[in-house]
This record gives C-alpha cells, sequence and structure tokens, in this order.
C-alpha cells in the first residue's frame, strides 16, 4: 500500500511512481523512528505543533532537556515528527533524525554483553546516535540510574557536543528520575541546566 | 562594504518587512520577525534617536540570528520585541557579519509617527529637523495593525501561509480515507482527509478539501492581514519603460492588452509556481515555449522579434513572467490554445493582501474571492495529483 503524508497536497510529478525522493525519503525516516500513520502526530493540535518546533529551534546545535508533565513518549515522537519534516529534504535515506529509546537501548547493550559482539541492529543504533542531525533521547522515566546508566548517557550526550547536531532528550520532572550515586547527581544536575521552558 | 541601504539609499521603516533585499532562503522568516517588530514599533514609536537606535539594533540582531542560525534571544518576545532583545549582543560583530545587510539609522526612512502618548510625554527629546519628517505609516497598516490589536493578534500573516506547496508539517486523518483504491496492477493507494478538515491558513488547502464545510467567516480568515509580495524579487523594482504600481510592482506591457487589463490579471493571478504543459507528450516547463498563431516556439528564439522585448528585460523572471500572463490574458478572453496548461490555474489561487484592499481595487465582492480562493486551489490540487492521474482519476 503507497501511504505518504503529502498525498492530498502532491502535485510535483505527473503520476506516482511509488518511489519518488519525497515518498522514500519521509517514508524512511518515519519507519526508522517507528512512527506508523495512525500515529496521534498526524493529527496533532497547532498549538502542540507551536510547542515542538519552538523547542527545536531553541535546542539547535545544542543539548537541551524538555520537561514533560503528561506522556513523555507522545512527546518525543511528535517531537521526531517536527524534526522529521525539517530534515527530511536531501536527506538521501540517511538517518538525520533519531529517536532514541533510552531503555531499550541499554537493554540492547546489556544484551550484547553475553553475545560475541553488537548485534547488527545495535551497530545501526549507535552509528545513528552519533550521526544523526537531530537525536532525541526518550523513555528515561522507565531506567533505573545506576553508574553503568548514568555514564553511558553522559558519554553520550559528552558525544554529541558539536555545534553542528542538536540533542533533545525529553525527561518527566528530573526529581522523578530513579537512581542513586555521584554519577546521577551529576546526570540530574546536567539536565537541569540544560532545560528549555 | 558597500552597505545595500544608506542615507542615500534608504528603505521605508515599514516596507521592512517585505522590501529588505536579503537572500531567499531567509526571506520567509526575516519577513515574519520583522513584521512583528515593525507592527510593535508603529504602536510604540518615540521619534528620538535613542529609540530609533534600540529598534534598528534589534532587527540587526533579529537578522544576524535568522541568516547565521543562531538561536533568537530566549526571552525575545513578539509582544515586547525591542527590550527583550538582551544587551550583551556584540553589535559590533554582528555588523561584522551582516557586512551590506547591516541597517543604520540613518538608512531607514522612518514612516511612522509617534504615538499620542509617546509624543506627549517625551516633547524635549524630539530629533533636530535634519531628520526627514515621519509620515503617516501606509494605510494598509495602520488599518490592519488596528484590527489586529482589537482581535488581539499580534504577528502578520506569514508568507509561507500563501503558499501552494504543502505545508511543512502535513496533518491528516487516518481514519477519514478521502480516497482507498487499487490501480490496474493491483497497487493500494490511499489518500488521507488533510488536517484542518477547515483551512485556517491558505497553503492548507488540499485536494480533500471540502468548502461546503466553511463557513463565510472560515473563508474570509484565509485572507491575510497585510499585503505580500507574491510575484518573483524583480518584478518589484522599478524598471525604465515599464510602469510600476507600489503594490504590484511592474506592470510588464502585453501587445493587444492595456495596462489596466495587465494589473487586473496580476490580481487574479499574483503567483506562478511550477507551471507546465505537454509538449509531444511531454511534459515540459511553461515557460521554456510561447505558443504563437497555435505554433509552440522556443522562447529564447524568438524572444527578440517579440515588440515589447525592447522594453521588457531579458531575464529569466521577466521572460516568465511574459509568457504566462500573456497566456492568461488570450485564454481569458476566449483564445483557445493548442498547447494548454497542464492543470489548473483559476483566478485568486492566492490572496495576498487584506479584503479591504480588493474592495479598494474594484473588487468588492470579497466573499466570493476567498471562495474562489479555496475552489482554485482545490482544482488546482486535484488537476495535477499524481495519485488521481495514476488511477486515472480526474479532478
Amino acid at each position: 500500500m503507497v501511504n505518504c503524508i503529502f498525498a492530498g497536497h502532491c502535485f510535483e510529478q505527473s503520476q506516482c511512481d511509488s518511489s519518488c525522493p519525497v515518498l522514500a525519503q519521509t517514508s524512511y525516516l518515519l519507519e526508522r523512528n517507528n512512527i506508523q500513520l495512525n500515529s496521534p502526530v498526524f493529527h496533532a493540535t497547532p498549538s502542540e505543533l507551536r510547542r515542538c518546533i519552538s523547542i527545536l529551534d531553541n535546542s539547535a546545535g545544542s543539548i537541551r532537556t524538555v520537561v514533560e508533565n503528561m506522556s513523555t513518549n507522545a512527546l518525543s515522537d511528535l517531537l521526531t515528527y517536527c524534526a522529521i519534516c525539517q530534515h527530511w529534504r536531501g536527506s538521501q535515506l540517511h538517518c538525520t533524525v533519531y529517536n532514541l529509546k533510552y531503555a531499550q537501548y541499554l537493554e540492547a547493550v546489556q544484551k550484547s554483553w553475553s553475545s560475541n559482539g553488537d548485534s547488527e541492529e545495535l551497530d545501526y543504533v549507535k552509528i545513528w546516535i552519533s550521526s544523526a542531525k537531530v537525536l532525541i533521547i526518550s523513555n528515561i522515566d522507565f531506567v533505573n540510574f545506576k553508574d553503568f546508566q548514568c555514564q553511558t548517557l553522559l558519554s553520550l550526550l559528552q558525544s554529541r557536543m558539536n555545534p553542528d547536531l542538536t540533542t533533545i532528550v525529553v525527561s518527566p520532572q528530573i526529581s522523578t528520575l530513579v537512581g542513586d550515586g555521584p554519577l546521577f547527581a551529576r546526570l540530574t544536575d546536567l539536565l537541569s541546566k540544560q532545560k528549555v521552558v | 562594504m558597500s552597505l545595500m541601504y544608506s542615507s542615500t539609499n534608504r528603505i521605508k521603516f515599514t516596507d521592512i518587512s517585505e522590501r529588505y533585499a536579503v537572500p531567499k532562503q531567509y526571506k520567509a522568516k526575516l519577513t515574519e520577525v520583522h513584521g512583528s517588530l515593525i507592527l510593535y514599533v508603529v504602536n510604540h514609536f518615540h521619534n528620538t534617536r535613542s529609540y530609533k537606535q534600540k529598534v534598528v539594533n534589534a532587527l540587526n540582531v533579529l537578522t544576524y540570528c535568522i541568516m547565521f542560525n543562531e538561536t533568537p534571544p530566549f526571552n525575545w518576545k513578539t509582544d515586547n520585541p525591542i527590550d527583550t532583545i538582551p544587551p550583551e549582543f556584540d553589535l559590533e560583530a554582528i555588523q561584522e557579519a551582516l557586512s551590506d545587510y547591516w541597517l543604520g539609522i540613518e538608512s531607514i526612512e522612518w514612516d511612522v509617527s509617534p504615538t499620542s502618548d509617546t509624543a506627549k510625554s517625551a516633547p524635549n527629546r524630539v530629533e533636530s529637523s535634519r531628520v526627514t519628517q515621519p509620515r503617516p505609516a501606509r494605510a494598509s497598516t495602520t488599518a490592519r495593525t488596528a484590527a489586529l490589536v482589537q482581535r488581539g493578534v499580534m504577528s502578520f500573516t506569514p508568507k509561507e501561509d500563501l503558499y501552494i506547496q504543502a505545508p511543512k508539517y502535513p496533518l491528516f486523518d487516518f481514519s477519514k480515507p478521502w480516497l482507498s483504491m487499487q490501480d490496474l496492477q493491483g497497487e493500494k493507494f490511499v489518500i488521507y482527509t488533510t488536517l484542518p478538515e477547515i483551512p485556517t491558513r491558505q497553503n492548507e488547502i488540499s485536494a480533500t478539501t471540502d468548502m461546503s464545510k466553511m463557513t463565510d467567516a472560515e473563508l474570509m480568515n484565509l485572507f491575510p492581514n497585510h499585503m505580500i509580495q507574491t510575484r518573483a524579487a524583480a518584478m518589484y523594482e522599478p524598471c525604465p519603460g515599464i510602469e510600476y504600481d507600489d503594490d504590484l510592482g511592474c506592470i510588464i506591457p502585453i501587445e493587444g492588452f492595456t495596462a489596466d487589463q495587465v494589473r487586473e490579471n496580476i490580481i487574479k493571478y499574483p503567483h506562478f509556481y511550477k507551471l507546465k504543459r505537454w509538449n509531444e507528450d511531454v511534459l515540459s516547463s511553461f515557460y521554456h515555449d510561447i505558443e504563437i498563431d497555435g505554433e509552440l516556439m522556443s522562447v529564447s528564439a524568438v524572444w527578440d522579434s517579440l515588440v515589447e522585448s525592447k522594453v521588457i528585460p531579458k531575464q529569466s523572471d521577466f521572460i516568465k513572467e511574459y509568457v504566462v500572463r500573456r497566456y492568461l490574458l488570450e485564454r481569458d478572453a476566449g483564445v483557445q490554445h493548442r498547447y494548454e496548461m497542464y492543470g489548473t490555474l483559476d483566478p485568486f489561487l492566492t490572496l495576498f493582501m487584506p479584503p479591504e484592499q480588493y474592495v479598494a481595487r474594484g473588487f468588492n465582492d470579497v466573499l466570493s474571492i476567498s471562495k474562489q480562493c479555496v475552489q482554485s486551489r482545490i482544482s488546482f490540487k486535484q488537476s495535477r495529483n499524481p495519485v488521481l492521474k495514476r488511477l486515472n482519476i480526474h479532478g
């Protein structure tokens, strides 16, 4: 089935060949980020959209934390969608926008310890973490932050300190994050300092 | 460094949003932020050098932020765009970065009057007479400003709202397929109803829009709240030998039609975008060829033989304008072309000025104009939609 997010507006070609660059690039990024066409992001309200666009604008080229009281998943999906809309053009099937589900990522890393090296999937995730123009980090509310979990996130954030890259951590109230130890204090301190309103 | 605007080549303050010549890629965003600032200044203007300096600094900082991908000041607010610019910006560095695009107080013609409150409160700080006497803001801006303030809306309509292209963040209702069909090879295509179902901006109108659901107020809401330049930038520079309209730009001569007819045609068709036509089974750019007496000829081959070419500059924007404008004038006068445009192009596809300005130009029934805009856009998109074409459905 050919599903294109621009179908109702499109007039780019004389006939849809189901493989134009617009369809290929947007579908690739949506699929990579698990955004199905029945996702709520496609009927976001104007104020939700405005908020996400403003967060993205205020975070360009830096590392920011967005605190969300309601659903961190819904916000990270919408941020991801808005970032895809901003960066799909000319992406040439590179994963320019990636929503990293941090809890799942940690699970995959820990699983790789008991196998012979990283799986291909984990290899790709690591590539996207380092190269995505916009990286959204979500699902940190499901993590118990011990030293390893803190260190992994801190070093990931450090590796993203590049003015060409944007990194947004979607977090519940920082005081509600679960964890302990000196690195946890450093992590929560960093997340609080980078907060975008 | 040669400044684009200087004391000998000034730009009107109220024109900065529209006419400030910056690279195309920044134009839309700059129009929006400068628009907010102009709107604010019109309502809070002090005719003092220090106030003007603050305004100019804010303009330059915002231009710099947009052009150099910097985040606008975090606390910057459109409802107080001057005082929310933090003082720590290094204006010298910004001047160096902006180079020709830097604006100084002297490079602006301050066509704004002090508001009654500010005029009373600062009688001793009025500038000396060497500064140009401020003129009232353009009627279109002040009238609109009053309406905006009344309605609590604080920014100008951004140019993007008028685009024919899809909105940057397309939205649709997955539960409402507008069309779901298989082609002859069994491949299934779906077009979902776009959202918002009731368009609030012209660029939200799609092939799936149902105009019958729109109220008169919703239709009227599609007009922009200020005049927006929609033609190619070159059309808004006066050109020797070509009639010039302050709002519409160059009224190029077209043999067989009066300047008034051309002017009316510009109002009905203020914007051309990716027009094409069939030429021997190949879809080609509309601007490449011109049909003369039923024959399709390459524009570059016949340009010099056209009477109008003596006056119209041989530049791509002017040539495009001539080719399409002539075609539309002929078509609307009843000429049947052999090589027709691909898809429809009906009048008022783009509403580019507030309703009162249409009325001022003799188009009194503004409601029917807004209806025509919706119909034209639906038709434009349906008649070119690649999915409908693939499924052999003609909009």
